[in-house]
């Protein structure tokens, strides 16, 4: 009696390891590219306030409480079934799903001319919170703006910073205010008859030239001609309602149906913000915004203030294990107290992280470690970032071509000492970014099945290749189809050592299976090693009975 | 139907399944892609999930905006009623999502949403998954969670009080408003909390007030006050001219009171630590002067001290100071019953401890000379623990009794080297000290109270405050310093030293020892706390938390 069940569950646990493919079977329909999360919210949702130390005990908290729970790194949810991000109120795929022209990049999300076009401003009152001076606006034709300054002594730092990461963000597919650099002088300022000063606990009074003066000599002066140089960021449209929470849902937006630190679209950031070097995250810049379109209202997701990033914040405050490791980081604090300081950390291998060129911040290459970032707070979905997100936040990074970059800095209208670092320095981090995390999986993607006579036809691009990351006769392709429930069908193929980075197969045909579904693994082997394996999900459109890609498990 | 009746319907979702013989696990037999929609005229079924009542219109717009796929994502498998409802009897919602641009067709134009977001799925199910799940290799895991369920709740329970501490001091901008009370004309003045916990000495609690720049010319007032366990209380003040009389010389004026109700004395010497003669040894007590046992005994001390003088700044970073200070001491027994510690006349002759019947009341005049360059070698390092530089000082200071009954006549010097050596980029630093301190008189013209000490938080850590006094003292610190973030430093220390009766009796034997761990804190400008533990070679420990923010 004990040898049968011994036997039987031998064979079970056989038959378990008898196929290689996912268990993961999808659809049989078209790739989803668009998700509705534009659901009318007829009541706006309550605002979500900030509030900065308790965030960081929570941030502390879930930090410890997550690493007891052994949560792990659950794959991310808001993916269709290639593992990309649909567009969503979140995210709209720009960069490499369609042409972004230059001039595009340039102006950002915003078609019309920057507000200094539009002068005289009126000056209606001071900007609350945050540590750097600005001032609220309206240009002439009546559009509401925030004015903000540099720091003094340190032209165009803050605000090209915040326009190279805004125009880049934007091209990458997240939704960002409006931002300009602008240029202005005095007596292009008009005060509000109702202009008024307000402080931290919402007091007001009437604001005067004084005040008016006072915000302006906070900032950086003006240059020889009487101009002041600030970052004019338009009003969003609709009602804010606070930023998103790092974790968890907006419980009163029907629409927010994924928790957020399960969203790619933002455990994904974990990488976009590494390349930008941008480290200061936390709710207060992200902002939602509760909005009218047409007959129906529902809740757009916003990322704010990149004056920061690019190592900004590291040289301001001063920092340089900005980026490398939390404000409080208790892995780092205990590596310390444990080896009496004799362990060198990472940020002090850099000599001098200070380019010493105006307007630019702490911002390297040579040492930037794109697989070891850290936000200055413990950020909830970075702490659940995969090496699935990182692909496909690097992909995305990777599509962006060295003069869309320099489009990017060119708008933040820096000196050319700086535009040509800046540039140079980002295009450096991107391809330290790309050269990682696309080799943390199968760097196999945009798969393509065409009909071919009686067979189809399956291509895909490799982008370690593509992006000359690894020469192209260092890997094979072995490829293995299954139908669905996981067994061969008999087809194989090897593709040897190639002569670019787009590989094809020739001769599949549907499977015996429900609509010809069938599963093609793609293991890609290095001279070295063999890497993570792809899953390629096929089945047979039931109308014309050709195969489509249904969907991509990627191990 | 005439308008304004209410027509109901029933909307269903029609679940695929590959089987229902069993009861459990009813999602792995699913088959959601063979789901359909069955919508039929009157109200079926005893318990609708959602009711909708819907205008005639509203439904018919709905149809024409083709939105009828997204009521089938919000149904999720729901039975649903509806009045006034007129759309198609059946909707696929296949049918539906094959209506949605393909993959390579989807963005080939601008950045603008077009009305076909109706006809797209909800989040939840833009993966298409049907089978398998994901995350579901992470099930292993349920037996180290179970396990570490206690720690989280803990996590949890410590970190409540500090969330509610937080949120009131966000949600009422505390910072502002302890700032408001404890800094004021801007930061120049402030009112401090001071706390110092050590062994032997108990607690001691206060706080300290100073202005920096009381009329425009760095005129500064400072003053403390402490009150501690073991019934000690100190209150004290200061006042310097700053920059009003001359950016060179500054006119300097303290006074203070300090009451000591629990002040230790082990006798005068190097010796270790004796046990209290027992009763039979009958009245005799031990002449302090003559014999160096040491025996932990305590006394009560009462000093004022009214101090004036001056202080040159000679360059940078060199200062000398000159002062006349008038000080009065008196001391008495602990009362019986008082403290379970042994009184200091019960062991120690009285007539030899110089002073100690009739009090002390003396001037002091001396002076000093202090080099100081100590300083960060980058600004992210705080600048409450420098990198780099000397200290130096040299101190004079000639006492002489201005009562009869006091026999003070001596001068006390001392010599400081303090030298801080950067080993790695500013905040791995070696710290080296070398102390050297004596009295000029004879025993019996030097109060016991004068009389250079060792022992407690700074000189020789290991031994408790006033352990060793003699007619000279020395110690040496080896510190080394590093760091641990942005708000805290370690520090491991090694201090050694003695005390000698005269030039003459300088030897190496008998070298008291003391070392350990301590840690730092502070902000990027000022120091915060101190806290160490250090044990000496005789085997006692000492420890020390000292809360003195922005103090130096």
């Amino acid at each position: 009696m004990t040898w049968r069940i011994f036997s039987f569950v031998l064979l079970a646990l056989s038959a378990c390891a008898s196929s290689p493919v996912s268990k993961i079977r999808f659809a049989n329909r078209p790739v989803a590219w668009e998700v509705n999360d534009r659901s009318d919210v007829p009541v706006a949702p309550r605002n979500r306030p900030f509030l900065m130390n308790a965030y960081r005990v929570e941030s502390v908290e879930g930090h410890i409480e997550g690493t007891l729970a052994l949560h792990g790194k659950p794959r991310a949810q808001d993916i269709n079934a290639l593992g990309e991000v649909p567009n969503s109120t979140w995210f709209t795929n720009r960069v490499g799903v369609r042409e972004v022209s230059l001039a595009e990049v340039r102006r950002g999300p915003e078609a019309n001319e920057p507000a200094d076009a539009y002068l005289p401003w009126t000056i209606t009152a001071t900007k609350v919170g945050g540590l750097a001076p600005g001032l609220l606006f309206k240009d002439a034709r009546g559009e509401k703006y925030i004015l903000k300054f540099d720091r003094p002594q340190q032209p165009g730092l803050d605000t090209g910073a915040d326009i190279v990461c805004q125009r880049l963000l934007h091209l990458l597919g997240y939704n960002v205010p409006s931002n300009d650099v602008v240029t202005f002088r005095r007596e292009d300022l008009r005060l509000a008859e109702d202009a008024e000063v307000k402080d931290l606990f919402g007091n007001t009074r009437a604001m005067t030239a004084e005040d008016l003066d006072a915000t302006l000599a906070r900032g950086n002066p003006p240059d020889a001609e009487g101009k002041f140089r600030g970052l004019a960021s338009k009003y969003l449209s609709g009602k804010p309602i606070g930023g998103y929470a790092r974790a968890g849902i907006r419980d009163d937006d029907p629409n927010d149906a994924i928790d957020h630190e399960h969203r790619r679209s933002i455990r994904g950031q974990k990488i976009i913000f590494a390349w930008l070097g941008h480290t200061d995250i936390k709710q207060d810049n992200t902002l939602d915004m509760w909005i009218e379109d047409r007959d129906t209202h529902y809740v757009k997701l916003y990322l704010l203030d990149f004056g920061n990033a690019l190592g900004v914040w590291a040289m301001s405050n001063p920092i340089p294990w900005s980026g490398f490791k939390h404000s409080v980081d208790f892995s780092y604090g205990a590596a310390s107290v444990f080896t009496l300081g004799l362990w060198v950390r990472p940020w002090e291998r850099i000599p001098d992280a200070a380019s010493g060129i105006e307007g630019v911040g702490w911002f390297e290459s040579e040492l930037y470690d794109p697989a070891n970032f850290k936000s200055n707070q413990y950020y909830p979905p970075f702490t659940f970032t995969d090496r699935f997100d990182g692909f496909w936040a690097a992909k995305i990074i990777m599509r962006i071509t060295p003069e869309q970059i320099d489009a990017a800095v060119r708008a933040a209208a820096y000196n050319k000492e700086a535009h040509a670092y800046l540039t140079r320095t980002l295009i450096e981090r991107q391809h330290k970014t790309g050269k990682y995390w696309l080799s943390q999986v199968a760097p196999l993607d945009e798969f393509v099945v065409r009909q071919n006579g009686d067979s189809h036809e399956l291509c895909f691009d490799d982008l370690m290749v593509r992006y000359g990351f690894e020469p192209e006769s260092a890997v094979t392709y072995w490829a293995i189809a299954y139908d669905r429930a996981g067994r061969e069908t008999g087809w194989k193929a090897q593709r040897g050592k190639h002569a670019g980075h787009q590989i094809c197969y020739l001769g599949l045909t549907p499977s015996r299976s429900k609509d010809g579904y069938m599963v093609v693994r793609i293991a890609p082997q290095s001279d070295t090693e063999t890497l993570p394996g792809v899953e390629v999900h096929l089945a047979a459109r039931r109308e014309t009975g050709a195969l489509q890609i249904v969907g991509l498990v990627r191990e | 139907m005439d308008e304004g009746d209410a027509i109901a319907y029933t909307m269903t979702r029609v679940t695929e399944h590959r089987n229902v013989a069993y009861l459990f696990g009813d999602d792995r037999r699913r088959e959601p892609e063979g789901d359909t929609l069955a919508i039929c005229r009157r109200d079926t079924g005893s318990y609708p999930d959602l009711m909708w009542s819907i205008l005639a219109v509203r439904a018919a717009r709905m149809h024409a905006l083709k939105l009828w796929p997204r009521v089938v994502g919000l149904a999720l498998g729901l039975s649903v009623s509806a009045t006034a409802l007129a759309a198609d009897p059946v909707v696929d919602p296949e049918e539906s999502a094959q209506e949605q641009p393909a993959a390579d067709e989807a963005f080939t134009g601008a950045d603008v949403r077009s009305d076909s977001t109706d006809a797209t799925p909800n989040p939840r199910e833009a993966g298409g998954v049907v089978e398998g799940d994901p995350g579901a290799h992470r099930a292993v895991l349920w037996a180290p969670r179970a396990v570490l369920y206690v720690p989280r709740l803990a996590v949890r329970a410590v970190a409540m009080p500090l969330r509610g501490f937080a949120f009131l001091y966000d949600r009422y901008q505390l910072p502002t408003k302890f700032a408001n009370i404890f800094f004021m004309d801007d930061g120049k003045a402030a009112i401090l909390p001071l706390a110092n916990i050590e062994t032997g000495n108990g607690g001691q609690y206060g706080a300290r007030m100073f202005h920096k720049d009381l009329f425009g010319k760095r005129e500064r007032i400072s003053g403390r006050v402490l009150f501690g366990t073991l019934d000690q209380r100190f209150v004290g003040f200061k006042a310097s001219s700053g920059d009003r009389l001359s950016s060179i010389v500054a006119v300097t004026a303290a006074a203070s009171y300090w009451q000591a109700r629990s002040h230790r004395f082990f006798g005068i010497g190097n010796n270790d630590v004796a046990e209290l003669p027992s009763a039979d040894r009958g009245a005799e007590t031990i002449d302090p002067l003559a014999d160096a046992t040491a025996i932990d005994t305590r006394f009560k001390a009462d000093t004022y001290e009214y101090r004036g003088g001056l202080r040159f700044k000679v360059a940078r970073g060199l200062s000398l100071n000159l002062w006349t200070t008038l000080a009065y001491r008196s001391f008495t027994n602990l009362r019986r019953g008082e403290s379970s510690s042994v009184n200091t006349t019960s062991v120690y002759e009285r007539d030899s401890l110089v002073g100690y019947r009739n009090g002390l009341a003396a001037s002091q005049t001396g002076l000093r000379l202090t080099f100081n360059n100590f300083r960060r070698v980058a600004p992210w390092i705080s600048a409450a623990t420098p990198s780099t530089g000397w200290k130096l000082l040299g101190e004079a200071e000639y006492t002489d009794g201005i009562r009869p009954t006091d026999p003070s006549q001596f001068v006390t010097y001392k010599f400081d080297v303090q030298r801080l050596i950067n080993l790695y980029r500013g905040d791995r630093v070696l710290h080296l000290r070398l102390h050297w301190e004596g009295v000029t008189g004879p025993l019996r013209r030097v109060p016991f109270v004068r009389l250079p000490q060792l022992g407690g938080p700074v000189q020789l850590r290991g031994y408790p405050r006033f352990r060793f006094r003699d007619r000279l003292a020395t110690f040496s610190v080896v510190e080394y310093r590093y760091p641990i973030g942005e708000v805290a430093t370690g520090y491991l220390f090694f201090d050694s030293g003695r005390t000698f009766r005269s030039y003459s009796d300088i030897k190496f034997q008998k070298w008291r020892v003391g070392g350990g761990p301590g840690l730092i804190f502070h902000t990027r400008q000022d120091f915060l706390a101190r806290i160490f533990v250090a044990f000496a070679n005789d085997g006692s420990v000492f420890f020390n938390l000292n809360f003195d923010p922005l103090s130096t």
